[in-house]
């Protein structure tokens, strides 16, 4: 398969830009896990442990 | 002889060895290597002593190249060293390996040997790297399993001390360095009694030292310098018994026995397959298999690779043997053969009636090589002709090299199970695994294996966990592929991923789902559905986040389905799993509270009680696949053909021809458009009545989601009812409709817009993704498909105007609320048509390059920033050379063009010229003249020949009429470490290049080690009792040359500042540099990433980061160039880090330390900007 140079895309003819299925949700990711939230904008704020578990991923689970 | 029992990984295996052997190791970190040197580093912070009696001194230097002068240096000084690396900081080091070798040091090097960057850069395992250097003179050890990492790690220091050469020990990245095995080791005092005490001495006695000096590396001639080589031959003769000597001292203290190359398999074995590395385990599993049924096969693995032993291989093949395939694990283009088997076929050459002997290629980059391609390899060698130059593991359709696989094969030894368990990065799922191989490794006499595969998203990202346990030993070094057990920890995969492509017939699938029995059949896809039948698996659900959330556990769901897995498995007794589960559980946690504890106990408990068998309905069996939803045309082939296989992990099945036409790698622009993948559990719900137009949200967003879109009246006539809009308020938009759109599914929930978002009452609120999906989806659609930019109006300079532009970095991999991103997605709206990028390999390369994901998109022009990686150390000299061929094309043009006002053609012509030469520097100006130019010049004709030529070299080259903007981007462990040199050179250099440096003060990408940036009292690793040295100040000894355009600045600290800077930067006719100041999740920033924005600005309100800019132009004028854009500090710099784990994990762990160090680091940030505040002042 060639690659043509203006074979970019733009973003044309994505099937998923339909779509409203998440195929990735990070629901269950430490930086997620609300302890609290701001009562006004409702920003998620984790509690220290999930900030310390997400620190800990990115240092040593990821490992890239 | 004491043997210690552990439950590590290869890394760590490695890692223990060393320790005791090293007085100094002198090391860079580098994937997948830099476990290594953490572990000793830590070892050494608390104070573990080597065999010497003495805590191993870790010195972390600038690049692999400095880490390897100092390996040489600290040698030569009398110490014994070791480094350990992997790829391209193994090739950095192959000078200094050369001066060692030739210098006969004892050095050792510990590699976990990773694929190279060629067309492409891969962080995963085979052999280019350590092949690379096996003409450098170091002796090469390869051991093929933790196992074997345990044992030959010790025997490559014994053998380098006693035997005067260094060593190169290496295994399989990933495959080996990261496996977790159940291993036994010797005590240290083992190593001490077979270490060479009298061979120590002499290397201290013969060490650089002024009370007997000697000179060493003189310059030679041809008159000597060849005899020199050669003298040293009886080192590598004499080093074989050496070798020999420790093999035999390991066997005697471990019971297991090892050669230069070991034999396994039949005894009259017809077919042989020599290799190294972790796929001689498979290998023997699959010569276990097929010599029950009656073959003949065998298998000899090669330990010494260098110095390589011909005559220990000949004597090791029997005699039976009539032909040989020899696997390599790396790649020689061009070459007859790739290294170990040309090594075999030199060993056999002039023997009479030697074997038929081919060779083959496997496993590159980790590609997983299974008992089937195996299998295929010796079926090979039966054939009448053997393919030579094979491959195995991809089908090659352009050479035909690969080698057909005939049928899938389990040649697991009975009794084993298999478990596949898919998780998100950071859910727990990775580490509760670990744990669970921990507590049957040590409560079953069951031989366990854990390896771990994730993609590249640096957090968040899928992690697919492959456990095994059985009663024989584990040879199965690849994916699970026959699994008994699947579970799946998140349920948006069922959409995405062939989860159960692997499970056995009748195994047991668990689902972590919030769906219940009905909802799983409006929800799972139908193929899902179809295999469950077909398999006959055993489908369970648990609604593990609701437990989770009950208990107050908040969506930390790993201890549910923790319970959920010993159930099923049943790999322990349940009791047993369970006590030692909760036991794990009160080390874990018993430092938070008994609440926390008893949360966690719960948590496994209701895993084991609420996981529940689903009875599958008989019309799964017959589900069709859903229908494609219909797109107006189809898909762009390459987004069908190579972006979604190998997003939905089918990539391995694409063929060679797939990459033809891009075989240099290319990948084209703007792929991560085409992922939507829901990252979300909460995204903005614009509340347009609130809101003010300020276009903040829009400026900060680190993943370009939300935007600020005008509509004319005819457009708005076309958008959806949902679609809301307000009059857009300022002069300059009357009559327009502005709106804020965001796209769902492109969030990822961080929350940094509705943060600050200055609105009363707030325009912008996190709602559930859920609530927002129907109608957002559809209007994001409409504004970014229908929707134009409008040329026609008079934008300001101001950063809300920059938001109008679409953003060409989009949806990129970077974390949620990443501090990158946002400054390099506004110069792509200020420059990015126009712009060409050499980006540094770290966060910014693997966000914006992982593929197929191409975060750098082109506009409706179909431009955008061009965007390489070339390597790590050398980003600023690639870009230099990037500017380099530019500026050449543009001298040419400008040659043809004054050629041409020379002549005799018509003046429009020549005044077309003169306006090009005038502007040719100004980006936007060069644009207009280069079209009027091409206008001008596009009906040309000319008898002329020189003429006509002349023409047409200028329309050839007219890509280059407009003013390219030139940017080297990169983090600071490129800009302040092993690219400084580099940066520093180009940056002497006078020319128009701008730099942007994404400062996050430590190394993001490979697990956050100290950089030159990290400042005093910060914890990293090499710094794991906070960094006592000070921030190094990049921008003002950038200053010093007097004509680079300096500035550091922080977004949304002072956004006018920012967009001034970035202007100022590109239109400097000189070399620019800025640095950004980017919070990271490595900061464990306390408020949570949500906040990542509102932390730049509170750096700079209390002192911690500075703005300000140093522009050379304004001398011109006669004015300082320094100006110093950030106020006097007016908020706490202690309660600043103190709202940083990085910083108050200090005073946890080392208290005493702590005090004096938040001072010191207080008084650096003030001695900094006092600095400023003179410069300012002058």
């Amino acid at each position: 398969m060639a690659m043509k140079k203006l074979d970019n895309f733009q973003g044309r003819n994505n099937k998923r830009l339909k779509t409203t299925d998440p195929t990735n949700c990070e629901g269950t990711a430490a930086w997620q896990n609300a302890e609290r939230s701001n009562k006004v904008d409702k920003v998620n704020k984790p509690s220290i442990e999930n900030v310390v578990d997400a620190k800990d991923w990115v240092d040593n689970g990821s490992k890239l | 002889m004491a043997k210690v029992q552990m439950t590590v990984d290869g890394n760590t295996a490695a890692a223990y060895a060393a320790y005791a052997f090293t007085d100094v190791a002198a090391i860079y970190p580098i994937t997948p290597s830099s476990t290594m040197a953490e572990v000793v580093d830590e070892w050494a912070a608390n104070g573990r002593k080597n065999i010497f009696g003495q805590v191993v001194n870790v010195v972390e230097m600038q690049s692999e190249a400095g880490a390897s002068g100092a390996f040489h240096g600290s040698l030569q000084g009398g110490a014994l060293t070791t480094t350990f690396t992997a790829s391209q900081g193994l090739l950095l080091m192959i000078p200094n390996m050369y001066k060692t070798a030739g210098e006969q040091l004892p050095g050792v090097i510990h590699v976990s040997a990773r694929a190279l960057a060629t067309h492409a850069l891969s962080i995963f395992g085979d052999h280019q790297d350590a092949m690379a250097t096996r003409q450098t003179g170091y002796a090469m050890l390869c051991a093929g399993s933790v196992q074997e990492v345990a044992d030959l790690a010790p025997i490559a220091h014994l053998a380098a001390v006693k035997g005067r050469l260094p060593f190169l020990h290496f295994f399989d990245g990933f495959r080996t360095s990261h496996e977790v095995q159940k291993i036994e080791v010797l005590e240290y005092r083992d190593y001490a009694e077979m270490l060479d005490m009298d061979s120590v001495k002499r290397f201290r006695e013969n060490a650089l030292t002024p009370n007997h000096p000697v000179i060493r590396g003189t310059a030679q001639n041809s008159d000597i310098y060849f005899q020199g080589r050669e003298a040293a031959n009886p080192f590598y003769t004499n080093i074989i018994p050496v070798v020999e000597e420790y093999f035999g001292k390991m066997e005697k203290y471990t019971g297991r026995s090892y050669g230069l190359f070991d034999y396994y398999g039949a005894e009259d074995a017809e077919y042989l397959i020599i290799a190294m590395g972790s796929v001689t385990q498979a290998i023997e599993q699959t010569v276990d298999y097929y010599n029950s049924k009656g073959e003949k096969y065998g298998l000899i693995k090669v330990h010494l690779y260098r110095p390589f032993s011909t005559k220990h291989l000949r004597k090791l093949v029997p005699d039976s043997v009539k032909r040989i395939a020899v696997l390599d694990r790396t790649k020689e283009p061009g070459s007859a053969g790739e290294p170990l088997y040309t090594d075999v076929c030199t060993s056999f050459l002039g023997m009479e009636n030697a074997p038929v002997i081919v060779g083959g290629r496997y496993g590159l980059a980790s590609k997983d090589t299974t008992p089937a391609q195996i299998a295929a390899v010796y079926d090979n060698l039966k054939q009448d002709h053997p393919k030579n130059s094979f491959t195995i593991g991809i089908h090659d359709d352009v050479t035909n090299t690969s080698l057909e696989i005939p049928r899938e094969l389990n040649v697991e030894p009975e009794g084993t199970k298999a478990c596949q368990l898919w998780g998100l990065g950071s859910d727990g799922t990775v580490g509760a695994n670990k744990q669970a191989i921990k507590i049957i490794g040590n409560n079953s006499d069951l031989k366990v294996q854990a390896y771990f595969d994730y993609d590249s998203k640096k957090s968040g990202g899928l992690t697919v966990s492959h456990l095994r346990f059985g009663n024989e030993a584990i040879k199965s070094t690849y994916l699970v592929n026959h699994a008994d057990y699947i579970a799946c920890h998140n349920q948006s995969y069922v959409h995405k991923y062939h989860l159960l492509e692997s499970i056995k017939d009748g195994g047991i699938f668990a689902l972590n789902t919030q769906w219940n029995d009905e909802e799983l059949e409006t929800n799972l896809p139908n193929a899902l559905k179809r295999r469950i039948a077909e398999k006959h698996v055993r489908f369970y659900t648990i609604n593990a986040i609701q437990i989770a959330e009950e208990i107050g556990l908040g969506n930390r769901i790993n201890m549910v389905m923790q319970g959920a897995f010993f159930k099923l498995t049943n790999i322990l007794p349940l009791e047993v799993a369970v006590k030692e589960l909760k036991a794990a559980i009160n080390k874990m946690y018993g430092k938070k509270g008994e609440k926390v504890v008893k949360m966690n106990h719960d948590a496994v408990d209701l895993g084991i009680e609420q996981i529940h068998e689903v009875k599958i309905p008989d019309s799964w069996r017959n589900r069709k696949d859903e229908e494609e939803t219909e797109v107006n045309g189809k898909e762009p082939e390459f987004i069908r053909n190579i972006m979604r296989p190998m997003t939905e992990l089918k990539g391995g099945d694409l063929p060679v021809s797939a990459f033809s036409g891009i075989e240099d790698g290319t990948f084209p622009s703007g792929i991560t458009a085409y992922e939507k993948r829901g990252i979300a559990v909460n995204v903005p719900e614009w509340i347009e009545e609130r809101c003010i137009q300020c276009n903040q949200c829009a400026y900060i967003c680190p993943h370009a989601v939300i935007r600020p879109f005008l509509l004319d009246e005819e457009e708005l006539s076309k958008a959806p009812e949902t679609f809301v809009t307000k009059g857009a308020s300022g002069r300059a938009f009357e009559g327009l409709h502005f709106k804020i759109q965001i796209s769902p599914l492109d969030c990822t929930g961080c929350g940094n817009c509705a943060d600050i978002c200055p609105a009363k009452g707030k325009a912008l609120i996190m709602q559930p993704i859920e609530t927002q999906l129907e109608k957002e989806v559809p209007n994001w659609k409409f504004a970014v498909e229908e929707v134009s930019f409008k040329e026609n109006v008079n934008y300001g300079p101001t950063y809300k105007d920059t938001q109008f532009k679409a953003p060409l970095l989009e949806f990129s991999g970077a974390c949620a609320g990443c501090g990158e991103t946002p400054y390099i997605r506004l110069l792509t709206q200020l420059f990015g048509e126009r712009m060409m990028i050499a980006n540094a390999t770290g966060c910014s390369s693997i966000w914006a390059g992982s593929a197929p994901s191409t975060a750098y998109t082109i506009n409706r022009n179909g431009q955008g920033p061009s965007w390489a990686n070339s390597l790590f150390e050398d980003n600023a000299e690639f870009g230099y050379g990037m500017y380099l061929a530019v500026k050449q094309m543009r001298n040419k043009l400008e040659d043809d063009m004054r050629l041409l006002i020379d002549s005799n053609v018509e003046e429009k012509i020549k005044e077309a010229c003169h306006d090009w030469l005038h502007y040719k520097e100004d980006g936007k100006a060069s644009e207009e003249a280069g079209k009027k130019l091409l206008d001008v010049l596009d009906d040309f004709s000319s008898t002329d020949v020189e003429l006509a030529n002349i023409v047409n070299d200028i329309k050839e080259k007219k890509d280059y009429l407009t003013k390219r903007s030139v940017w080297l981007v990169g983090g600071d462990g490129w800009a302040y470490d092993i690219g400084y040199g580099g940066l520093d050179h180009v940056m002497a250099s006078g020319e128009d290049v701008n730099v942007l440096v994404f400062d996050t003060e430590v190394y993001s990408n490979t697990g956050g080690q100290a950089s030159k940036s990290t400042p005093t009292a910060a914890i990293a690793k090499f710094a794991a009792s906070g960094k006592k040295q000070g921030k190094k100040d990049l921008g003002r000894m950038m200053m010093t040359y007097g004509n680079v355009y300096v500035a550091q600045v922080g977004i949304n600290a002072d956004n006018t500042q920012l967009v001034k800077a970035f202007r100022e930067a590109e239109a400097h006719h000189g070399p620019s540099i800025v640095i950004a100041y980017s919070p990271c999740i490595n900061h464990g920033i306390r408020e949570g990433m949500g906040r990542s924005m509102a932390t730049i600005k509170k750096a700079v309100q209390s002192g911690y980061w500075h703005l300000y800019r140093y522009n050379p132009d304004l001398k011109e004028e006669g004015k300082n160039p320094f100006t110093l854009d950030s106020k006097e500090p007016t908020e706490s710099f202690r309660d600043f880090i103190l709202g940083q784990v990085r910083y108050s994990s200090l005073a946890k762990g080392f208290p005493e330390q702590a005090e004096e160090l938040y001072q010191q680091a207080e008084k650096n940030a003030k001695e900094r900007y006092e600095n400023y505040v003179r410069l300012a002042n002058r």
